[in-house]
């Protein structure tokens, strides 16, 4: 890793405890509590791999390693293809690519064995969607497109119990939007592209935006939620680029 | 969302995509992109520790239609976070979300003078906290409206005359005065309360680093009546008046830029204002300062001078810069008093003065990104000590990380 992408690394880290101390850990666990699907939604997000297939690659494969696979245990995987190259047909046609992943969170289910009180749980989420690109100069390509995605976050329990006054069977706390993305990517190096990003949900009006490193086989990012419950995620996916 | 509003905003969508995609395989086609994002902590002496961001995220292109011509298309999504803010404008915890749609085309109508009509859509979605609906905000509006613009140049001069105009729709503004006094009535009765008419004439000139303009601003409400002594409305509208004036120079000396910037305004509105001590006060003498209930005549109209001055010095290699800068703003209300801890107003007219010192560095990472760390200082003093509900006298700390990338 580079100076660079270590400085900024750390930044992000401070930037994220600063943001955690803004809360006391009650209140920080409360708003979790509170809204869990728009937080499980953050963290989707950042598992989610939107940005254009390498140039001179076909298709690419990846999974978000922080903080998801570790330490949270959710299982992920996103792929990319490359349907169309630049200009291939017609000189104005851009890149298109088409995009999606899945992702679990298995030790759930885990839970659901041991326990007496949960019947089912549906922890998981898929996102999928496409993305046109066009190169505005020899280094950088320019991108935007829509996605679908869904967040599953329910459980139903053995019987119904009283919650708070409530008589409750089972929780839904899903979440699904559409979103609009855009942004821009720059080549670095061989296999190195730094990327900005940024995304816009219709329905939940959910702002963010993505800054990312991304090399040969890593990529480092940092993911902004302004109105997020997390405001900074720093990230770490693996990818492999065929 | 009106509908209308959504097809304008889904077709210019659809256009930017489309003229994007397309354009630059154009002659005299340029692309502009800009994300800007700022993520910072905030603490100050009345309250704790909070964070804020601002995003503005741009995507515009410019086109020489042919000969003369030539088109601006730009579409923004701005978000603003919690932060520090001058006295009584907004508070630290409102958020906005806007998206911004602007076409202007350039008509070059002689070699001195250029044409410059414009249209302008915008949706400003406003709320006080995360766990508000973005729609359902008091000051979320929507607003539509035009512009034409006249350049005359002459040798390194240029003096822009420009008439601007928007009708502004604030669909879920509701009037707490109008629907206090009428607490038993249970339908909406003062829908269309903030609906106004904006106005702005506006002169410029510039010459080298020179810039200095001045503009009229006309606000017309179309329903908001001017509160009586009575405690009731009475029959005319509510106007604002702002006069502005502003002058800026940008000067270079070699490694150190330095932009200072001195505005001056004068806003005179003919509304005026009931103040209420608790819920239930009931009207009695309207002239006690001291009293449960107090009419405060031309209460929104002030002058304010703002000084602001930032700089830079930027590394030999171009890669690293030190940022610095000062910006003092100091409002004087025309007719309203400053009032003490317990919300008597006393015999001094309100003057507010905020003071903002910023230093950081920042690094330019690639061609068309860079990044800043910035810590800022800012001192707040009134002689408003009643701040119950905005904190008025306040010293503050913020520290800001800010990527920038710009195409």
């Amino acid at each position: 890793m580079s100076k660079t992408k270590l400085y900024f690394a750390l930044l992000g880290l401070i930037f994220l405890s600063t943001d955690a101390r803004c809360f006391s850990a009650e209140h920080f666990v409360g708003r979790i509590v509170s809204a869990p699907g728009a937080f499980f939604f953050e963290v989707q997000q950042d598992m989610e791999n939107i940005s254009p297939v390498a140039v001179g690659k076909r298709f690419s494969v990846n999974t978000c390693v922080f903080p998801v696979l570790a330490p949270a245990g959710i299982v992920n995987f996103s792929a990319k293809i490359k349907f169309r190259s630049e200009g291939n047909f017609r000189t104005y046609i851009p890149q298109i690519d088409f995009f999606g992943g899945y992702w679990n969170m298995i030790w759930t289910k885990a839970v659901e064995e041991k326990s007496s009180d949960i019947a089912d749980t549906d922890f998981s989420g898929y996102y999928f969607g496409v993305l046109a690109t066009a190169t505005i100069s020899p280094k950088t390509r320019l991108f935007g497109g829509f996605k679908h995605s869904r967040l599953n976050a329910d459980f139903e329990l053995t019987e119904t119990k009283e919650i708070l006054g409530a008589l409750v069977d089972s929780f839904d706390s899903g979440f699904a939007d559409n979103f609009v993305v855009a942004g821009i990517e720059q080549v670095k190096g061989a296999s190195r592209q730094f990327i900005a990003q940024i995304g816009y949900g219709k329905k939940t009006k959910t702002i963010s935006a993505k800054f990312s490193w991304r090399g040969r086989y890593f990529e480092l990012g940092l993911n902004i939620y302004p109105e997020g419950v997390l405001v900074v995620h720093p990230t770490l996916s693996f990818h492999i680029d065929l | 969302m009106k509908k209308t509003a959504k097809i304008i905003l889904t077709a210019f969508f659809i256009l930017s995509v489309v003229v994007c995609v397309r354009g630059w395989k154009l002659n005299g086609f340029t692309p502009y992109v800009c994300l800007d994002l700022t993520e910072s902590v905030f603490s100050y002496t009345r309250g704790g520790i909070f964070s804020g961001g601002n995003i503005d995220a741009s995507l515009g292109a410019e086109f020489e239609i042919f000969g003369r011509n030539t088109l601006y298309a730009l579409y923004s999504l701005e978000y603003s976070g919690p932060g520090f803010h001058p006295q009584d404008t907004t508070n630290f915890d409102e958020r906005s979300l806007s998206h911004i749609m602007d076409l202007e085309w350039r008509f070059e109508l002689f070699d001195f003078l250029v044409l410059k009509p414009g249209f302008n859509k915008s949706i400003v979605y406003r709320r006080f906290g995360a766990n508000e609906t973005w729609e359902n905000g008091l000051y979320s509006n929507e607003s539509v409206g035009g512009h034409l613009a006249i350049d005359y140049i002459f040798g390194f001069t240029t003096l822009t005359a420009r008439y601007l105009f928007r009708d502004i729709g604030f669909p879920n503004y509701t009037d707490l005065f109008t629907e206090f006094q009428n607490a038993n009535l249970s339908s909406e009765i003062s829908a269309g309360a903030a609906d106004q008419k904006f106005e702005e004439f506006s002169l410029g000139f510039e010459r080298g680093k020179l810039k200095v303009r001045a503009s009229y601003i006309a606000i017309n409400f179309e329903n908001q009546k001017v509160l009586l002594s009575s405690g009731l409305y009475g029959d005319t509208l509510q106007k604002d008046e702002n006069f502005q004036s502003e002058v800026s120079l940008k000067l270079d000396f070699w490694f150190f830029k330095i932009y200072p910037t001195v505005k001056f305004a004068v806003f005179r509105s003919n509304q005026n204002y009931m103040r209420f001590k608790y819920l239930g006060a009931s009207i009695t003498d309207v002239t006690n300062p001291s009293g449960d209930v107090t009419f405060i005549d031309d209460n929104y109209s002030y002058d304010e001078l703002e000084l602001s001055v930032p700089a830079e010095i930027i590394s030999s290699s171009g890669r690293w810069a030190i940022l610095a800068g000062i910006d003092i703003t100091r409002r004087v209300y025309k007719s309203r008093f400053a009032r003490d801890e317990l919300n008597n107003y006393k015999s001094e007219k309100q003057k507010n003065l905020i003071t903002r010192f910023s230093a950081g560095i920042k690094k330019r990472i690639t061609d068309i990104t860079s990044v800043s760390l910035v810590y800022g200082f800012t001192v707040a003093g009134s002689n408003n000590k009643f701040e119950t509900y905005q904190p008025y006298n306040y010293t503050g700390h913020s520290l800001g990380l800010n990527y920038r990338v710009e195409f």
